[in-house]
């Protein structure tokens, strides 16, 4: 059974298929010519090294961002006064440092850049070896490699500038979204398929199957979620809208990290756990029923996130019910792998690759149970906003793919290095760190997600809400966000120390690797699949006899697992047309969007304002879903409706409150108090959290550019009238509207930086320092417009209803009369 | 008549019930492939398969 034997050892190796030696003879090729080949373990050891220091990276982001939110309290404190914290006050001043636009770079980079070279270099390790021949092309493997790093360069580049589509997990613009793609498909997917195309073993070893499901699939979710009509070189406007958009969104993001977190990991939980244990896995067959349960059920999981939002119920029930069935086939693969170290949990102890398994895998196990468990509506309502989802997905992320990856690359580092390993003290030390950091990590989030939750909903015995100060239910949670802090550096130096340690490995190389010569016996060209088995019955219908032969005795799947098109066609089916089902009744349906009469598209100056709001990432910590429970509609107002959201390109929904829901924030406050809260959140509500955004109030805002984003927003079919023409000089006048209301308010009209005085600029340069040209007038202006028009009359028809503007934005321009 | 018309006009729990007739089948075939005592041996060489290279290296010591 065993086809592959290593012959010896070579400097120079031959490349895949490069000769044959003759005779044959290896067990179960007979006849056949034995090729000899080596494996490309350079492309695996430069994944790996990306590994570690993309770590490295999104871990110190990690903490910063986790920094910026007890900071802005932090630096107020005084010791015989001294502000002992006040050098952090610049991460809430430094426009580029701001938490809505590095939190996006913190998951992008755990996500994208840590997970995913950790994923490649798992994947062309162990699928050179499962199918016993080198990669297809060295080339594309280098344009895989060299790609996507360029790719993780560029979002590390334009996410702290505020370049982002404002979509949770696929914030990276138009252009770069277009390199993932081909990157993907065109470098990684067909190197892996090519490989697959020209292996040497039969059948297909179960991990691979994993690896078709994750490239297929993500693919297929990238593509669809993304399709946007760009504005700009740096700006796109997805051509979803409101519920479809947020819809979509999560229907990418949760099969994210079911195809990018998870089936991979698996994938590579399947290899590498035998090998580290050196016995096979516990169940071959619970592995299979493993891959297709979770194949075919974590695609319909995704309306969960957006339990009692304005999404249709049914699409959520559904979503809740199919997470629920989740639980199941997840824990089988949680067992299978535990199991797999029957007989050699005396080594788990004395080996610290296996104890990262080990605790990984309980992770996995962990955070399968909770996910189906906050899928539940009714947990859901309590949980949904708050840390408890960052907690839950902080323990996916640092216990089952942190130390996943972990438990791989110590693996793989003696091997791939042809030395020992630089220092195993070393790995037990990050073990440990890395243990006791989760769950310093986890343990105060969760129990402020829970104390958040219970706050927001508390009534006192009058009925009215324990806590209407929404800043009252945020500093609550501090000390809990300060331990939060302590278990993120302790992960943090464990992985630095695992840098060291791949790093001082890798120095310790042999000045030229050895490549041993692998050989193995070609797959016959002219293979045909087991014929057809004879079937057992004897006097039934030929369907049942058909049945007999091929399904119950299982030749159907045999088959199967030695065609990877007709395997990756079979898996690609079963994610679509179970996307299908949901997504096809969600489009098509027009009540499930019923509009709203009063809801008109933002006017040009207001659709520039929430590209703002989306660049500088406010999304992050402010929702604009108000749900139907009572304590929201008593907190925020009327509950919203999906009529209310058929022109936001991209929805801005939110998944999380680290300040107030915005969804009916027009009209409360007046223009004057919006600016100087923008300006300095701490002069108006001195407990906030807030950064300042006072860079918005000298920055000039771009009205030449505004019919750009009108026209693609026509494009998508949202009614502009007249502002296709002159948006411009729309913007422009609405600008000076809000400018004069500010002015009467008592509000700035111009806006000296440093606290200078305008009377000292000279009056040729003072316009520049108008606010009516900045920035922060166009975010006014949405604001001011968010949840205000459900409570309006509807808009008069025009005489001739296809008159250009009768519905449009052209009577609209005077909107901003607020206050 | 278009087709979100069509599809408007149905009833909306037909779509998942449809999706759990599919996925129940396909499950039920999977795991009736994989109780059957007959694939035992299969099933046992395609979990050695990770190990296979450990094992042959093994093999090539004992013979040295």
């Amino acid at each position: 059974m065993f086809g592959l034997s290593t012959l010896g050892m070579v400097r120079k190796p031959p490349r895949d298929a490069g000769f044959a030696a003759s005779g044959g003879g290896v067990s179960g090729y007979s006849g056949i010519g034995v090729e000899k080949f080596v494996y490309d373990d350079g492309i695996v050891r430069k994944f790996v090294m990306a590994t570690v220091l993309w770590g490295v990276v999104a871990m110190l982001v990690g903490v910063i961002v986790a920094i910026q939110l007890v900071a802005p309290l932090a630096v107020k404190w005084e010791m015989g006064g001294v502000r002992p914290l006040a050098f952090l006050d610049f991460l809430t001043t430094t426009s580029f440092l701001s938490f809505g636009r590095l939190r996006p770079l913190h998951t992008n980079a755990a996500i994208f850049a840590f997970a995913g070279n950790s994923i490649f270099a798992g994947i062309y390790y162990s699928t050179q070896r499962l199918c016993k021949a080198r990669m297809f092309s060295d080339v594309l493997s280098k344009l895989h490699f060299w790609g996507w790093q360029g790719i993780i360069v560029a979002a590390a580049l334009t996410l702290p500038l505020g370049i982002t589509q404002g979509k949770e997990y696929a914030e990276l613009e138009w252009p770069i979204d277009l390199a993932i793609a081909v990157v993907w498909v065109g470098f990684f997917g067909v190197n892996f398929f090519g490989t697959l195309m020209r292996r040497r073993e039969r059948h297909m070893y179960v991990a691979l199957w994993f690896y078709i499901a994750t490239i297929a699939t993500v693919a297929v979710l990238h593509v669809f979620n993304s399709l946007a009509i760009p504005a700009t070189l740096t700006r796109s406007y997805s051509v979803y809208a409101g519920v479809q958009d947020a819809f979509m969104q999560w229907w990418y993001g949760h099969n994210a990290v079911a195809f990018f977190l998870t089936t991979p990991f698996l994938g590579m939980m399947y290899y590498f756990l035998p090998k580290a244990a050196e016995r096979p896995v516990y169940s071959y067959r619970l592995s299979i029923v493993h891959f297709w349960s979770l194949v075919f059920l974590y695609i319909w999981a995704g309306p969960h996130h957006l339990h009692y939002t304005a999404l249709p119920a049914w699409a959520s029930s559904l979503g809740m019910v199919f997470s629920l069935m989740l639980w199941m086939p997840s824990w089988g693969g949680m067992i299978n792998g535990l199991l797999t170290l029957r007989g050699a949990w005396n080594r788990v102890s004395a080996d610290p690759i296996l104890k990262f398994f080990v605790v990984g895998i309980t992770f996995y196990g962990m955070s399968t149970f909770e996910g189906p468990m906050l899928s539940i509506k009714s947990v859901n309502a309590l949980s949904h906003y708050t840390d408890w989802t960052i907690a839950h997905v902080h323990a996916g992320a640092l216990g089952w793919n942190g130390f996943m990856t972990f438990g791989m690359i110590y693996w793989l580092l003696p091997r791939l290095f042809q030395t020992e390993i630089w220092s195993k003290k070393m790995v037990a030390a990050h073990f440990w760190l890395g243990t006791i950091g989760i769950v310093l990590y986890i343990i105060p989030i969760y129990w402020a997600g829970v104390t958040q939750g219970l706050m927001w909903r508390a009534f006192d015995e009058t009925g009215r809400l324990q806590f209407p100060d929404f800043v009252e239910t945020l500093t609550a949670l501090m000390p809990m966000y300060w331990v939060r802090i302590i278990g993120g550096t302790l992960f943090l130096i464990g992985m630095i120390m695992c840098g060291i340690n791949a790093v001082m490995t890798w120095k310790a190389r042999p000045r030229a690797y050895v490549e041993p010569v692998q050989e193995a016996a070609a797959l016959t060209a002219g293979y045909s699949d087991d014929p057809v088995p004879s079937s057992r019955l004897g006097a039934n219908l030929e369907i049942a006899k058909e049945i007999d032969a091929k399904l119950i005795q299982g030749w159907f799947h045999r088959v199967w697992e030695r065609k990877p098109l007709k395997f990756t066609i079979l898996t690609i089916a079963a994610v679509v047309v179970a996307s299908l089902f949901e997504i096809i009744p969600t489009f098509l349906i027009r009540s499930n969007v019923p509009s709203i009469a009063s809801v008109q598209p933002y006017t040009p100056l207001e659709l520039v304002g929430r590209e703002i709001y989306i660049s500088e990432g406010c999304y992050n910590c402010h929702s604009q879903m108000i749900r139907p429970i009572w304590a929201e509609t008593k907190r925020y107002g009327e509950f919203s409706k999906a009529g209310e959201f058929v022109y936001d390109h991209p929805f801005q929904w939110g998944s999380r409150r680290i300040g107030p829901d915005l969804a009916r924030e027009g009209g409360r406050q007046s223009h004057d108090w919006h600016v100087r809260h923008l300006e300095s959140p701490q002069q108006l509500i001195p407990q906030s959290i807030m950064p300042s955004y006072a860079h918005l109030l000298k920055e000039d805002l771009d009205f030449d550019g505004v019919q750009r984003h009108v026209d693609v927003m026509a494009m998508l079919g949202v009614p502009y009238g007249d502002a296709l023409k002159n948006a411009n000089s729309m913007a422009r006048a609405q600008a000076n509207e809000i400018a004069q209301q500010l002015s009467a308010q008592g509000g700035y009209e111009f806006y000296v930086p440093g606290g200078g005085r305008i009377e000292d600029v000279a009056a040729a340069e003072r316009d520049g320092y108008r606010l009516a040209n900045k920035k922060v007038i166009a975010l006014v202006a949405y604001l001011q417009r968010l949840g205000q028009d459900i409570s309006k009359p509807a808009p008069v028809p025009a005489t001739d209803p296809a008159a250009p503007g009768a519905s449009g934005v052209g009577a609209v321009s005077s909107r901003a009369t607020q206050k | 008549m278009r087709l979100s018309d069509v599809i408007g006009s149905l009833d909306l729990s037909t779509f998942p019930q449809i999706a759990l007739v599919i996925f129940l089948g396909v499950f039920a075939a999977i795991c009736i492939r994989m109780v059957r005592s007959t694939t035992s041996d299969e099933m046992r060489a395609a979990s050695m398969i990770p190990l296979q290279a450990e094992e042959c290296e093994r093999r090539r010591e004992k013979k040295s």
